[in-house]
């Protein structure tokens, strides 16, 4: 077994800030260089749970979207919503599943803008604890203690 | 210094020297970190005719810069505010052209004291109820501030009061148009409610700061020496800098003392003393929403810098991941109480 590609950037991250960032002189390089460390240490934490995310955020995009399409009456956000969520994900790589995500977001926003519109409150609150579980996978601000030790 | 601050260094002295009609040499020139709006420096200057050091900063337009604004703005602003109740630093010389030295700039005194980053909790410690007092209470002195009588309405321009925040919002929407790299829902139903339910009038249109918040200030232990950065100031509601500087982004990890300062409720009563403004709080609760969308905008064009590769000072990687994250988490929290 290999050291995982997180671990290795988080060493590497720890490695600038103590070995490399005394070394330089200027105020401006030093700080430039500790954010870049920081900025690393944020990457290693996403790069490996990236691409289950992306499939997990994309079904529960589906699952609303499916569960609330019998709400939709406008024929051409029906036929939007039933192609976006007939794909299957299985062995995607990330960048497809990328494309996908963002495919979602913009049928997500559109049918949100409906149900806005026609009051439809339960999808609504369904809508937006969709999009809070959706931030929780993203999320990188519960970091910024770390980012500062 | 760099490799090539002290070219920059001797450049600079010697267009200041001719601008002063001084003979100024430069014995120290270093960029300071943070700022993605401006390249910032501190450059210390000896005048060998009288012996003695003039220290000033140095701050020269970026080709591609986070807040786009030119160099005018900012001087105007802290013209407004030259021996005033609200410390500004002394200007010296504003620079319209590229010609000198390639950029815009402006030059100034450096003035004591030191300006802190805005996610660091226990900047002001133990000094936050004396801060926090002069916090509040100079940005009630700026949103009372008689623009006429500045002559800041000739200089700026004075909006419509009808029309203001559309104006404010227009613009924010239009950065996040041009600049956003992917579809992000949770920003798209902030403003679709912003646009749906406006603001009052505001009860007078004053100098907004644009930028007011923690970190944007120097202090001298228990006393604000300088409000800085005034780059993005412009005439507006004087609720757009209170909800800015309200914003829980400035105090993420202490939401209940806003600018890791005072409490909010302490907060707002100096203010509404220092700037005589009767406080409509449902147009700071839509203000404080704008501010959400104002930040994106700001974080998502920061974003976009970087990926373009414009400019890759990590301050752009670090804006579109952290602070950007931290904004669409607060419309998170104020947009879904609303729908439940």
């Amino acid at each position: 077994m290999k050291p995982s590609v997180n671990i290795s950037l988080s060493i590497l991250a720890q490695e600038l800030v103590q070995r490399v960032v005394p070394l330089l002189n200027d105020d401006y390089e030093r700080s430039r260089l500790s954010s870049w460390a920081g900025l690393l240490i944020l990457a290693s934490f996403d790069i490996e749970r990236s691409p289950n995310c992306l499939e997990e955020q994309n079904q529960l995009m589906r699952d609303w979207l499916t569960k609330f399409l019998k709400k939709v009456e406008e024929d051409g956000l029906k036929r939007k919503i039933k192609s976006n969520c007939t794909l299957d994900e299985r062995n995607m790589n990330l960048e497809s599943l990328e494309i996908k995500n963002q495919a979602l977001l913009v049928t997500l926003v559109e049918t949100q803008v409906y149900f806005e519109e026609k009051s439809e409150k339960e999808a609504l609150i369904e809508c937006w604890k969709l999009l809070r579980r959706i931030h929780n996978y993203r999320k990188v601000s519960h970091l910024l203690p770390l980012l500062k030790g | 210094m760099s490799a090539t601050e002290p070219e920059l260094g001797k450049e600079f002295a010697s267009y200041l020297s001719k601008r002063l009609k001084k003979n100024l040499i430069c014995k120290d020139i270093q960029r300071i970190f943070g700022g993605a709006s401006r390249e910032t420096y501190k450059v210390r200057l000896y005048e060998k005719e009288v012996d003695k050091y003039l220290n000033v900063i140095y701050r020269k337009s970026q080709e591609s810069s986070l807040i786009e604004t030119d160099q005018e703005t900012e001087y105007l602003a802290y013209q407004a505010f030259q021996n005033s109740h609200v410390p500004v630093p002394k200007l010296i010389v504003l620079e319209k052209s590229s010609k000198p030295l390639g950029a815009p700039f402006l030059v100034m005194e450096e003035l004591s004291g030191q300006s802190y980053n805005p996610f660091d909790k226990d900047a002001y410690k133990p000094y936050q109820k004396e801060i926090g007092e002069q916090f509040w209470s100079i940005l009630g002195k700026i949103s009372s501030t008689n623009i006429s009588k500045k002559g800041l309405d000739k200089k700026f321009g004075v909006p419509s009061p009808e029309k203001l925040w559309k104006k404010e919002l227009d613009y924010w929407v239009s950065v996040i148009r041009s600049d956003s790299m992917g579809v992000e829902p949770i920003l798209e139903a902030a403003i679709r409610k912003l646009y749906r339910s406006p603001p009052s009038k505001p009860e007078r249109i004053g100098l907004i700061h644009g930028d007011y918040r923690n970190g944007n200030f120097l202090i001298d232990k228990d006393t604000i020496t300088g409000i800085l950065d005034w780059e993005m100031a412009h005439l507006g509601d004087p609720l757009e800098d209170l909800a800015w500087a309200l914003s829980p982004i400035w105090c993420w990890e202490e939401n209940l003392r806003p600018a890791y300062l005072i409490s909010r409720d302490e907060g707002l009563d100096i203010w509404k003393r220092n700037s005589k403004i009767d406080l409509n709080e449902d147009s700071l609760t839509w203000w404080e929403l704008f501010a959400c969308v104002k930040g994106m905008a700001i974080w998502i064009s920061a974003g976009n810098e970087f990926l373009k590769g414009k400019n890759t000072d990590p301050v752009n990687l670090f804006s579109a991941w952290v602070p950007g994250d931290i904004h669409t988490e607060i419309i998170l929290n104020l947009m879904e109480s609303r729908v439940n």
